[in-house]
């Protein structure tokens, strides 16, 4: 039994391991208000950030929240009334049907329908017909679905994992168990069909499991134990329930979480230096193998992964360091995700296709996916395409009336103006590929 | 005296942000940014992300600044949406790979490993995130239950009620101390 002094005691080494470098307060301010200020509310780098506008915000008035959950409630307790009384598992799509026509930007010379979310709430599964641009409906998300939530195309079904959970012919996806804070512990692994919604358990373990991707060689997955340093990549047929086999323990010095990708060539996370931007991409090969993909010459920026390309390649978008130096003698990176930035299609250990330079002020985009016509990239309002030799060109645009975004509470007069959004800059619903053109 | 004034010098402070003054906002806001870093760093574990939570909580004060009626209430209405941002942000990141510590007297034999005293730092990282926050709220920054209610957004008795519960989990004697 311990004493409040231990535990005050271990809360103070807890807050020293965390401490922060020198220049916190400064950094926070400048970072959060030094260029949000001048902009006003909802910048575009707010909005990417997932800030909601003031009519969204978490400071809604605690009767609204009740309302809310009330309502919340009724829905979840309607929807799951109405599968069992049809008999049905997971959401079925509300209807098909035409939306409208899309702008062709560029004309592609050769024919295919690309599967596309469109981000409203709730999300929208739509297909685009190219190149003729029509917008088809195919299935309204479900409201009360949790995050991640992810249209399976090929079965027509809304489910509850990451993309890289789902199997290569969309039959079938996969979730783990037993990841609890501070280390997994009893954890199991299944593969769910997505029509009929059978669960079939593919194995168990002493640490909690993660699904890191599902390819044609079966279900990848991460064990992390309860205590001890390392965690494990894992790989089991899904058609031979307990063949799980180790691969090899995973690297620690990467970021393995819901950042990284997975694809044919393995995973691809990143490395964190201590400002919390990445400096350089890892890989773990499908054997276990580890080797540092990318360096980032430029120190540490802001980065994310958009997605792989058909062999599975990492492509990353690298938002533009734009050092500033605080008289406290710290650093910060400011104003810098308001602006485009570099996209990158990694093609091995330190070579790199350059897809964006950053100069393009209309291609921010937040997602891409690999086919055999090329890369496919989505953004606010807009698809992209990149093909060796062609180079990017935009295809198409989502007219704002086929999607339109709710309007924005009126703010209180005594907050300062949004500013005109920037010239040329993606506007309109964001559309994310969930799929290849086929 | 002297608090009077410092007082009044707040409430004129937070008048004048309320107004758009981005001097007078960070005066007010600046002392609380150190309490809520912490607190985030106590429900996500990680400095980075710690970081990004308060740093994007200061940015939803700036623009939700008029609901605050009293630079009283402003601290507890600061560290309500740092939890806030904290919470869905361990939402977004629908899993993570969390690496403990190495044990710092090595790993005790399944011999004596139930007699040996409960690791508190490793009991700390297995409470969940709001009951991690009302431990820290209270037994760190010694704040009462009802300023970590109003932190965390729920009532004095249950906050009482979620930090008794974590400090079973923690096997903490109270002893002479009141919650």
């Amino acid at each position: 039994v311990n004493n409040v002094n231990d535990l005050r005691l271990a809360l103070s080494e807890e807050v020293r391991r965390l401490q922060p470098p020198a220049g916190l307060e400064s950094r926070v301010l400048r970072q959060a208000l030094g260029t949000s200020l001048a902009a006003g509310p909802a910048t575009p780098a707010a909005r990417r950030n997932g800030l909601r506008p003031i009519s969204q915000s978490i400071e809604t008035p605690r009767l609204m929240a009740i309302v809310a959950v009330l309502l919340a409630l009724a829905i979840v307790a309607s929807l799951v009334f109405a599968a069992r009384a049809l008999h049905l598992v997971g959401f079925v799509p509300a209807g098909n049907g035409p939306v409208g026509q899309g702008q062709v930007v560029t004309p592609v010379d050769f024919q295919c329908s690309l599967p596309v979310t469109v981000e409203l709430s709730p999300y929208a599964s739509v297909q685009i017909e190219l190149p003729g641009g029509m917008v088809s409906h195919e299935s309204i998300g479900p409201a009360n679905f949790s995050f991640p939530s992810t249209y399976d195309v090929q079965a027509g079904r809304w489910v509850p994992v990451a993309r890289s959970a789902i199997s290569p012919d969309g039959r079938s996806w996969a979730y783990g168990t037993g990841m609890l804070e501070g280390g997994g512990r009893n954890g199991t692994l299944h593969v769910v069909d997505a029509v009929t919604g059978k669960d079939m358990q593919l194995w168990s373990g002493t640490g909690g499991a993660a699904v890191l991707g599902f390819l044609s060689t079966g279900v990848y997955f991460v064990e992390t134990g309860a205590s001890g340093p390392s965690s494990t990549l894992w790989v089991v047929d899904p058609a031979r329930p307990g063949s799980g086999r180790a691969i090899g323990a995973m690297p620690s010095n990467a970021s393995w979480d819901a950042s990284s990708v997975f694809g044919p060539l393995g995973g691809f996370a990143l490395m964190h230096a201590s400002s919390g931007y990445a400096n350089a991409v890892e890989r773990m090969d499908l054997s276990g193998n580890v080797t540092t993909w990318f360096t980032n010459s430029v120190g540490a920026t802001p980065t994310t992964f958009l997605g792989v390309d058909a062999q599975g390649h990492p492509i990353i978008a690298m938002n533009p360091a734009k050092p500033l130096n605080l008289p406290d003698g710290s650093m910060v990176y400011r104003g810098a995700q308001d602006e485009p930035g570099r996209v990158l299609l990694l093609t091995g250990p330190n070579q790199f296709v350059v897809i964006a330079d950053g100069s393009n002020i209309s291609f921010r985009p937040t997602s891409a996916i690999g086919d055999s016509h090329g890369v496919w990239f989505g953004e606010r309002g807009s698809i992209w395409l990149y093909q060796v030799g062609t180079g990017l060109r935009e295809v198409f645009a989502m007219p704002p009336a086929l999607f339109p975004e709710p309007p924005m509470k009126k703010l209180p007069p005594d907050f300062p103006s949004p500013p005109p959004p920037t010239p040329g800059a993606p506007s309109g619903a964001g559309l994310t590929i969930i799929g290849p053109c086929t | 005296v002297q608090q009077v004034a410092v007082l009044g010098g707040e409430e004129k402070l937070l008048a004048a942000a309320r107004t758009g003054d981005q001097a007078c906002f960070e005066r007010l806001i600046e002392p609380h940014i150190a309490v809520g870093y912490r607190l985030a760093a106590a429900m996500l574990g990680d400095a980075g992300q710690a970081e990004d939570a308060v740093q994007e909580a200061t940015l939803r004060a700036w623009r939700s600044l008029g609901q605050v009626r009293s630079s009283a209430q402003l601290r507890g209405w600061f560290l309500t949406i740092v939890a806030n941002r904290s919470r869905s942000m361990r939402r977004t990141r629908w899993w993570s790979v969390i690496r403990l510590p190495e044990p710092r007297f090595g790993l005790p034999s399944p011999a004596d490993a139930a007699d040996q005293r409960e690791d508190l730092s490793k009991a700390l990282g297995r409470l969940s995130p709001d009951e991690r926050a009302a431990v820290f709220l209270r037994f760190y920054e010694d704040m009462s239950s009802r300023q970590v209610g109003e932190a965390l957004g729920i009532t004095a008795t249950a906050a009482r009620s979620r930090i008794h519960r974590a400090l079973r989990r923690l096997r903490v004697d109270l002893g002479e101390e009141e919650l």
